[in-house]
């Protein structure tokens, strides 16, 4: 077998999808050439390094919230009803419950975000234009004036992703183009 | 007891939205991971997941003809995805924002047992894989991720990208030749210790 006939294989090769035979082939061919031995370690070493390539765990609380934020997006989209997502609440439990106060909050707090974007003024985020979603730990933060939000939330408000539930928010939506953004890395 | 797939997907054609809830529990993670690894950075992932889920709503009657959710799920992540990386080329590259995320943990199987020093150092090489992936095509980019990371087979890749395979098998060939290229001295100092 030529170099470039044991080349053309070595991705096969590595992946152990050549036939027997032809594998046979390449191995030996590899044994017997240095140049081609070394392409061969180098693209095993990349394929190791590639399947150790780490990731992320956002964390429990982060796909909880996701969940919910999709579930808010499609309740827009005339998506699951709170009929429905009642009816998994008994297999999910707590989160099920929160999710179902919160969704019944969304549907009131949509409505008052968009009365709120028909006034003329921006929120001082920037964020304009298309349903505001705001975040239930943000909510806690909340106060008349000013909203403490981490710098993640900040990102994810500005792009329009943020979910803020009800606690103390319902009152003060009506208000939303006077509120005061301020970001903090710590606050979660 | 539990739903198989099939049956969810079943279901929420015909209209069911708990079920639909039940598959966004579980492939949400399988989604952000996948997005994660593409894009490299939590709030482009994050964006992937959610839209793909929305995406997929509006298109359920379309899973009428689908043989395997999962491989809709993972093509209409894909597809936004490429859709992100195209929009972001030229603006910015993959971004390393782990230190922003309060809270978070880099799971790396390979630093589970490793020295201080043996961390920073596969930390390094990491970082320096992510760079080079930067510099696929997202195609190429995608292709090797989803085999070389994800551990997806070429016929399921083709699946995905709607592709024959001999495409599957090209990218995937020039993308190694590539990151090979980009890394070649890494690599061998590697092979050396």
């Amino acid at each position: 077998m030529i170099c470039q006939r044991a080349l053309s294989l070595l991705d096969d090769f590595l992946d152990n999808e050549l036939p027997p035979a032809d594998a046979a082939q390449v191995k030996a061919h590899l044994d017997g050439c240095p140049a081609c031995r070394q392409a061969y370690d180098e693209s095993r070493r990349l394929k190791e390094l590639l399947k150790q390539k780490g990731t992320h765990d956002p964390g429990r609380d982060y796909w909880l919230e996701t969940s919910q934020l999709i579930l808010a997006k499609t309740v827009q989209l005339g998506g699951p009803s709170l009929a429905a997502v009642e009816a998994v609440s008994d297999h999910r439990g707590a989160f099920v419950q929160a999710l179902v106060s919160l969704a019944a909050s969304l549907v009131i707090l949509v409505s008052a975000v968009i009365v709120g974007m028909n006034q003329s003024h921006a929120p001082d985020a920037g964020v304009s234009g298309g349903p505001l979603l705001l975040s239930s730990s943000v909510g806690r933060q909340l106060n008349a004036t000013k909203v403490i939000i981490t710098e993640i939330e900040r990102q994810r408000l500005a792009k329009g992703m943020l979910l803020m539930g009800p606690p103390g928010l319902l009152g003060h939506v009506g208000g939303l183009t006077q509120l005061r953004i301020v970001t903090t890395p710590e606050l979660q | 007891m539990n739903k198989t797939i099939p049956e969810l997907v079943e279901r929420f054609v015909k209209g069911d939205n708990a079920a639909f809830t039940e598959l966004v529990g579980r492939f949400q993670k399988k989604i952000y991971t996948l997005a994660y690894h593409l894009l490299g950075n939590h709030l482009d992932a994050d964006e992937v997941v959610q839209e793909t889920f929305v995406r997929v709503y509006n298109k359920r009657e379309d899973l009428k003809d689908v043989s395997y959710f999962s491989t809709f799920l993972v093509r209409v992540a894909t597809n936004y995805a490429i859709d992100l990386l195209r929009k972001q080329k030229g603006h910015r590259g993959i971004a390393q924002d782990t230190a922003s995320l309060p809270g978070e943990i880099q799971l790396d199987l390979s630093q589970r047992v490793a020295t201080p020093s043996q961390t920073f150092e596969q930390k390094r090489l990491m970082d320096e894989i992510n760079r080079a992936l930067e510099f696929l095509p997202p195609k190429q980019r995608l292709t090797a991720i989803l085999h070389d990371v994800e551990g997806y087979s070429k016929p399921e890749i083709a699946e995905i990208f709607n592709c024959p395979q001999a495409t599957v098998r090209s990218n995937l060939h020039i993308a190694r030749m590539k990151l090979r290229k980009i890394l070649r001295q890494r690599l061998r100092l590697k092979e050396q210790k």
